[in-house]
């Protein structure tokens, strides 16, 4: 499949919204030092997005890791790899004491106010630019302090569902 | 407020067709973490970490190897699954026809891809 590469000065900034409203940390962090939070509050700034957004037909996909960012030598004792590190070391310790990453979002957003806080969060921070998937570690080491506070970009996955039907009633 | 049956599906493509098939590109807030959402069992922590240091390090791709999903009928309810962000800023708190609710979309293959990533 084609790949697009979009330089990482082209991504969208961190937008103003529910992200703000929980910390100056990646997600990780985020969610981890904001237990108790409630829901957005009304009038959080969203970024819009038509219908086609969701269910939009996949064209390419960008991505960027540590390999693609210059000079990110692991042997420098680079800060921006400390970063890495830091995320490794927090959802190691996240990881293990819920079991997983699918027993930690379930305890962390146990019901609905909470999962759309959740969404919200994703939505917001992670906004659907175009139908590119990017994960810019590349613009957190190159970047400013804010953009190093939240390392990983994404926007999309791309998924087939898979049938046995053509009307999709008895996924396999 | 409880919307039942406003969800729609994700156009489905049949094993036989898959190589042919154009992924869909999703916002990762479609996907779910709710039991219902696979058959299988949740990802293992060593797993998950080795995941994340891969994305990490080269980064989280899916183009080659699309997320593989499934719509569990019981996500389609509001009743457990919010109404995704993109409804309560544009439509007014309704799901309009043609959208997604957010976590409504359950895993074949890929879980544990999505969950890291969203973890």
């Amino acid at each position: 499949m084609p790949v697009a590469q979009t330089p990482a000065s082209q991504l969208p900034p961190t937008p103003a919204g529910c992200a703000d409203l929980v910390g100056q940390h990646g997600p990780l962090n985020l969610l981890a030092a904001n237990e108790g939070d409630g829901p957005c509050p009304p009038g959080t700034p969203t970024t819009p997005a038509p219908p086609s957004v969701a269910l939009s037909s996949y064209s390419a996909d960008a991505q960027w890791g540590l390999r693609d960012v210059p000079n990110a030598n692991p042997e420098s004792g680079d800060p921006k790899l400390s970063l890495v590190a830091d995320i490794m070391q927090h959802a190691q310790a996240l990881f293990q004491e819920f079991g997983g990453p699918r027993q930690f979002l379930q305890h962390r957003f146990p019901d609905l106010a909470a999962q759309r806080m959740f969404a919200n969060f994703l939505y917001e921070e992670y906004p659907p630019k175009d139908t590119l998937l990017y994960m810019t570690q590349a613009k957190a080491i190159a970047g400013s302090q804010s953009q190093a506070s939240n390392p990983i970009r994404f926007a999309h996955a791309v998924a087939l569902w898979v049938s046995n039907k053509a009307d999709g009633n008895a996924p396999k | 407020m409880t919307i039942s049956k406003a969800i729609p599906k994700v156009p489905t493509v049949t094993e036989d067709n898959m190589g042919k098939a154009t992924p869909l590109a999703m916002h990762l807030c479609v996907f779910t973490y709710h039991d219902a959402g696979s058959t299988k069992p949740p990802p293992h922590v060593r797993t998950s970490l080795q995941l994340l240091e891969e994305y990490l390090t080269d980064g989280f791709v899916t183009s080659t190897e699309p997320i593989l999903i499934k719509q569990p009928r019981k996500l389609e309810d509001s009743a457990y699954s919010p109404l995704a962000p993109w409804c309560l800023e544009v439509q007014g708190a309704a799901t309009p026809e043609g959208q997604l609710l957010a976590g409504s979309v359950g895993y074949i293959k890929g879980q544990a891809r999505v969950h890291t990533v969203i973890g």
